[in-house]
């Protein structure tokens, strides 16, 4: 087949990450439905990010103040923005190497749920540092609220990086730092 | 895996140059495929550039649609995707007539860049004010301002994401030479 030896070719002169082996995500029927499949949920995120999707996660209604007298009570909105922000890595990877492995491309996915679930800790990590306590329910900062949400899902690795300082920072730092440094190890792995 | 597959796995200007080096596989308008391909994005293209001129869905682009305010501060203006996405499908026929005799995996590869674009839209939006974007008034200068950073992010993904990378990398407690230098260590070289 034609693509296999261009792949071949790719894989030998520039050193691409995941075609050594394999066929590409697009040869393959899982693949491609994988593709169509993030493909739908970003849709759906966008739907959501723009304010066309109506509920507890709407995002056209957001009373900062609200959050600001209670701390630990978390916008749902953040994680629309998070969903959003993982698939975005999902899309830039797969745009970075197009001709990566349905496994890759599975892999890619992988940091959806872990996005959703970093939501809890970045949020209160966020409002607590010196910089980023709301003084007044600026707009400035419930935007960069909704972006660290966002970039929270794009590079997971940086978020990790951050846990790790505060975890080593921190009491429990000899407990902590072992695992944060386990699961930093798998989320650069996913986003190679 | 070295650090400099990362940064080739990381490097959409990679898919761009390696694009020019494929003369040997058959051009995109000797297979159907490739100039059904070619045909859709000049298709989708046309729709966009209708929809901006406000011949379709004029209430996108006519006047007060457009919510930069305070009243909705976490939604997207959904303009930014049509001027995004104009920005992707500007890239792809920019880098299709600067290598005309680009084989089909490359027009594909090309068009994957487009819903890439009209994702990271949304993060340089909210970070509009941190990347020295953001509108300084609420005047319709304010929206073009938006709907051009929204199109140079289509253009150049890469310069998106990259702005947004380094965001990110301040936004965390600790140095961000820690996030770029432990394992992407090739990537302060680049700079």
């Amino acid at each position: 087949m034609r693509e296999v030896e261009l792949r071949r070719d790719r894989a030998g002169g520039a050193s691409d990450s995941a075609v050594e082996s394999g066929a590409a995500w697009y040869t393959e029927r899982l693949g491609v439905a994988l593709v169509v499949v993030y493909a739908l949920l970003a849709c759906l995120g966008v739907l959501a990010v723009v304010g066309a999707i109506e509920g507890a996660f709407f995002v056209g209604r957001f009373d900062a103040r609200y959050y600001r007298t209670n701390p630990f009570r978390i916008p749902p909105q953040l994680l629309v923005y998070a969903f959003v922000g993982s698939l975005t890595h999902v899309f830039t990877a797969l745009a970075a190497d197009p001709d990566a492995e349905t496994r890759t491309v599975l892999r890619f996915g992988s940091r959806v749920p872990v996005a959703l679930l970093l939501v809890f800790p970045a949020y209160v990590l966020f409002v607590s540092l010196p910089g980023h306590v709301p003084a007044t329910a600026d707009l400035e900062w419930t935007r960069q609220l909704a972006g660290m949400a966002f970039l929270l899902g794009l590079f997971v690795e940086h978020a990790v990086g951050g846990f790790r300082t505060v975890g080593e920072a921190l009491i429990l730092g000899r407990i902590v730092r072992p695992m944060l440094g386990r699961l930093g190890r798998s989320a650069t792995d996913a986003s190679e | 895996m070295s650090a400099d597959d990362v940064d080739a796995a990381t490097d959409d200007t990679e898919v761009a140059r390696r694009s020019v080096t494929d003369a040997e596989s058959p051009p995109w308008y000797t297979e159907p495929l490739g100039v059904a391909l070619v045909a859709s994005y000049a298709g989708l293209a046309l729709l966009g550039g209708f929809v901006t001129a406000g011949f379709a869905f004029p209430s996108l682009v006519s006047g007060g649609a457009v919510s930069v305010g305070s009243e909705t501060p976490l939604a997207v203006p959904p303009q930014l995707f049509l001027y995004a996405g104009l920005g992707g499908f500007a890239y792809v026929f920019v880098t299709l007539s600067s290598n005309p005799e680009a084989d089909v995996t490359t027009v594909g590869h090309l068009g994957l860049r487009v819903p890439a674009a009209l994702l990271v839209a949304i993060g340089v939006f909210l970070f509009a004010s941190a990347l020295g974007v953001a509108p300084t008034d609420a005047g319709p200068g304010a929206a073009r301002t938006l709907a051009g950073s929204a199109f140079l992010t289509g253009l150049f993904v890469e310069h998106g994401l990259k702005a947004l990378r380094s965001v990110s990398a301040r936004l965390y407690p600790g140095d961000p030479r820690d996030l770029y230098g432990a394992r992407r260590g090739s990537d302060d070289r680049e700079r």
